[in-house]
């Protein structure tokens, strides 16, 4: 079936901006979005993974293997010849068991030939590509825990039912969540590299033009995808450049003064929150295609990157963009 | 003589009409308040059981294990999922239902070519089916109120929605105000609404465009009983699904409401 095209999806700028950022540059860290419900979040960035080109991974392993992975770890992700296979989008079920995430004992092999192996699960299958939590609020901790802990370090070590198993597990994460349903821990927080708001559009306009687009895809999915197949080639070629333009871009002494001062002034706790900003910076520029890092990029991220990392009320995202804001004003004017 | 007052049973068989004509564009419905007129519209529909207790094995599919030893090699099963695929699922009690089996519920509908039907037996104010399936689906019926118990009958599905033109700009406005002036901010609240006004229900033959009766039915069939307009911080809404009979909506159907429970919409939250 074909997937609700990236460029069709209408306004949301900022969860657009993140979800891009996230793949010029997967080391920021993930995406939380907080917003309310049927605001196309998922849809967002669902439509990103299948916008995104396909990336060449060993024939049949479960763990989507890269060269790199092959050398790595050799006696998991095997030899196997590299295919193209699109990149991947595992939207976790809320409720997931730790065996699902995982991976667990595989029953089948146990059953047919008495061995011990082991069946990836879900962060396996999320390997270079996008894992999406929907209501990360409502996930019992201990599996909260986990998967930051895996997308931070880019391996899953299974160590239980026998098994011994490790294997590369690098993923962006993207989360979601209503804030009024549950709070998530401030640690928690703090390990997302961006944070975004959406809001339900109240503009009956924006609101009329969601509807003739959804009517339209409904009716019909190929003719659609294929009307904005343009516009998501043009998003694609930005995000291809912004990768290739990553490496060569550096933040200034300036660049890096503003962004310790603007950290300072919010009251951002830890450096996570100044190594963040310039991250997202940097690679806003070279998602715009910019020659070097300017003010004007932090300023644009700084609401995104830091708001889920102030001090207080950290849920009270109104009040958080808005110190931020004030922040911004006063130190540049 | 005054004409027999309406009976919430009536807007629900509109509902379970509209719904079985495009079960993948509604998603499905949530039938509140046990009521003979409830398990006669049940009865009406074709539905596959969902017991609570389902376990992923069987909702998602995987290993049959009695058979797979049996056999002496893996035997796979298909999920109740899979097996309901474009039919429906029902779940009674879904108040009580398990956040786990929701969300992977909610993938399912989300995937499409999976509908719902939730039985909501709720009886304290804050008990409610889950928020993340209520939401997907196009109508709430509420029968608890409902003084009938027979006569429910569904003619098999006559046309397609796709054979009636969608909305015009000017009837989309009508819509999108309407749900403004009732405080109805959910989108997915205002697709179905799009999409109910295309399929003319009570006509024998389907028109070619929705006339002005198929939208007002459509805007009290899915719009959600919403707190009075405009309240900052409004209690959770019954996000794309309906009450046939709502006390907040008098604006579009003060025929119905003369019935209205004048209970607490459904699931407020205090």
């Amino acid at each position: 079936m074909a997937r609700f095209p990236f460029s069709a999806i209408v306004g949301q700028d900022e969860m657009k901006q993140a979800l891009l950022i996230a793949a010029v540059d997967p080391s920021i860290g993930g995406v939380m979005v907080f917003g309310d419900r049927g605001t196309g979040k998922s849809t967002a960035a669902r439509a990103l993974a299948s916008l995104l080109p396909p990336i060449m991974a060993a024939e049949g392993c479960p763990y989507g293997a890269s060269r790199e992975d092959q050398a790595r770890y050799p006696g998991v992700c095997g030899t196997g010849k590299m295919v193209k296979r699109p990149v991947p989008f595992v939207d976790m079920p809320l409720g997931a068991t730790e065996d699902r995430v995982i991976g667990s004992l595989d029953l089948e092999r146990a059953l047919r030939s008495g061995e011990k192996a082991f069946e990836p699960g879900l962060l396996a299958k999320a390997h270079r590509g996008f894992l999406y939590i929907d209501e990360i609020n409502l996930l019992e901790d201990h599996l909260v825990d986990l998967l930051l802990d895996v997308a931070a370090s880019g391996e899953n070590v299974v160590e239980r039912e026998g098994l011994s198993v490790r294997h590369p597990a690098r993923f962006v994460l993207i989360g979601s969540g209503n804030p009024e349903e549950g709070e998530l821990r401030p640690q928690l927080l703090d390990r997302f590299g961006l944070s975004v708001e959406v809001r339900t559009p109240k503009d009956i306009d924006t609101r009329i033009a969601i509807m003739k687009l959804v009517a339209e895809n409904e009716a019909d999915p190929e003719g659609f995808a294929g009307r904005w197949a343009g516009e998501d080639e043009a998003i694609l070629k930005r995000v291809a450049k912004g990768k290739a333009k990553l490496p060569k871009l550096t933040p200034g002494e300036d660049v890096l003064r503003d962004a310790a001062e603007l950290c300072l002034a919010v009251g951002a706790d830890g450096l996570r929150g100044e190594l963040t900003l310039m991250r997202a910076a940097r690679a806003l520029a070279a998602l715009e295609g910019a020659k070097k890092v300017t003010r004007k990029h932090l300023i644009e991220i700084a609401p995104s990157a830091l708001r889920h990392r102030l001090r207080r009320d950290v849920l009270d995202e109104t009040g958080s963009t808005t110190r931020i804001t004030r922040a911004i004003a006063e130190l540049f004017g | 003589m005054t004409p027999a007052p309406a009976d919430p049973l009536d807007d629900a068989v509109l509902a379970a009409r509209l719904f079985v004509l495009a079960p993948s564009t509604f998603k499905g419905m949530v039938l509140r308040g046990s009521s003979p007129a409830r398990e006669a519209l049940v009865a009406a529909l074709p539905l596959r059981r969902l017991p609570g207790d389902v376990d992923d094995e069987r909702l998602l599919g995987g290993i049959d294990l009695a058979a797979s030893l049996s056999a002496g090699r893996p035997v796979r099963q298909t999920g109740l999922i899979e097996e309901a695929r474009g039919g429906a699922l029902i779940a009674g009690m879904a108040e009580r239902m398990d956040a786990g089996v929701a969300g992977r519920l909610a993938q399912a509908l989300d995937e499409g070519g999976t509908a719902l039907l939730l039985l909501d037996d709720a009886a304290e104010p804050e008990e409610a089916p889950p928020a993340s399936l209520t939401e997907r689906l196009a109508f709430l019926c509420d029968l608890s109120a409902s003084r009938r118990w027979q006569g429910v009958e569904l003619a098999p599905a006559a046309g397609r929605l796709a054979d009636v033109a969608p909305l015009a700009e000017n009837d989309l406005r009508a819509l999108a105000a309407t749900a403004e002036a009732l405080g109805v901010e959910n989108l997915r609240a205002l697709i179905f609404a799009g999409e109910a006004a295309r399929k003319p229900p009570r006509m024998p033959r389907p028109r070619q465009k929705p006339s002005r009766r198929d939208k007002s039915t459509a805007s009290w069939s899915t719009y959600p009983p919403a707190p009075a307009p405009r309240v900052p911080r409004s209690p959770p809404l019954w996000v794309g699904a309906s009450s046939p009979c709502p006390a907040p909506m008098r604006e579009c159907s003060s025929r119905r409401s003369t019935r209205c429970n004048p209970q607490r919409g459904p699931h407020e939250r205090a």
